[in-house]
């Protein structure tokens, strides 16, 4: 991350950037949701990263996808990352809705489909990252990586429509919320445009953070050859 | 003392959810430069070795 290119640079730096603006217009410009008060401000960063969650994994899938077509050492870089990126902001996704839930469910957590599938999705990728560490050959690692990517993407979808599909607490806020759910709220055009915002912003920090952790790979790569090329000097 | 969690007021709710939010980022950021750090120090004195035994 200490010598990255001009262009990665600019991209941090606007993403920082937004990020500060994003975290004012959400604190000071979006209304205060009358029921919730000044909680429900969570929601949009709660959703936000739930989003690059989701992203991410589906940006894993699509490369692990085109390795198996055709393997390439960067598809299983970008891949590698993404999930990588994807466990983080799905973690702060669940944490930030645990936190929301506890004033809005009286509930820090309870077994709702959204949460258990948020969940289950997040140990999926999580378990996928323990897998590879535990693989040396890189071709198979990343043969067996975009396998799993695939299979994995399966959980995604089932989250997304978790709170669509089952009865849940779980409020939809776009769409028609499900008549048991618990805090719901209808936004209006300020909070339209916030919300909107975030998701620029978060979508805009995934891409940086892609390219950082891509670059950060590829490095470990180099280390890697490095050590086997010197471990093959000395059995010479 | 009246803990947040205890008051009808949310404030205090949505301080925590900022600071997990950030605070999670943060240590992401932080371990990815400590990451490419040690790679890279890692990296140049491979280097340094290799190009010693020449």
């Amino acid at each position: 991350m200490d010598s990255a290119s001009k262009p990665l640079k600019t991209l941090t730096l606007a993403s920082l950037l937004l990020l500060a603006v994003a975290t004012g217009l959400v604190l000071f410009y979006a209304p205060r949701e009358a029921v919730m008060g000044e909680v429900q401000r969570v929601f949009y960063f709660h959703v936000a990263a739930g989003w690059v969650g989701m992203l991410s994994f589906l940006v894993a899938a699509v490369a692990g996808g085109m390795y198996l077509a055709r393997p390439r050492a960067r598809l299983d870089e970008v891949a590698v990352s993404s999930v990588e990126i994807g466990v983080i902001f799905t973690l702060i996704n669940i944490v930030s809705g645990s936190i929301w839930a506890r004033p809005a469910w009286n509930t820090w957590w309870t077994w709702d489909p959204r949460l258990v599938t948020a969940s289950v999705m997040e140990l999926i990728y999580f378990a996928y990252l323990m897998l590879r560490s535990g693989i040396d050959d890189p071709e198979r690692r990343a043969r067996l990586g975009a396998v799993y990517t695939i299979v994995g993407f399966l959980s995604v979808p089932l989250t997304f429509f978790s709170i669509r599909f089952f009865r849940t607490l779980h409020p939809v806020v776009i769409g028609s919320s499900n008549p048991a759910a618990v805090g719901g709220f209808d936004m209006t055009p300020r909070m339209l445009q916030v919300f909107l915002f975030s998701l620029l912003t978060f979508s805009l920090l995934y891409i940086s953070l892609l390219w950082h952790r891509v670059r950060l790979e590829r490095l470990t790569r180099k280390v890697e050859e490095a050590k086997g090329q010197r471990m093959a000097g000395g059995a010479a | 003392m009246t803990a947040f969690w205890q008051t009808a007021d949310t404030a205090g709710y949505l301080v925590l959810g900022m600071a997990a939010i950030f605070g999670l980022m943060a240590v992401y950021v932080l371990r990815l430069r400590s990451r490419s750090r040690s790679l890279r120090e890692e990296l140049e004195e491979l280097r340094r070795n290799e190009a010693q035994k020449k």
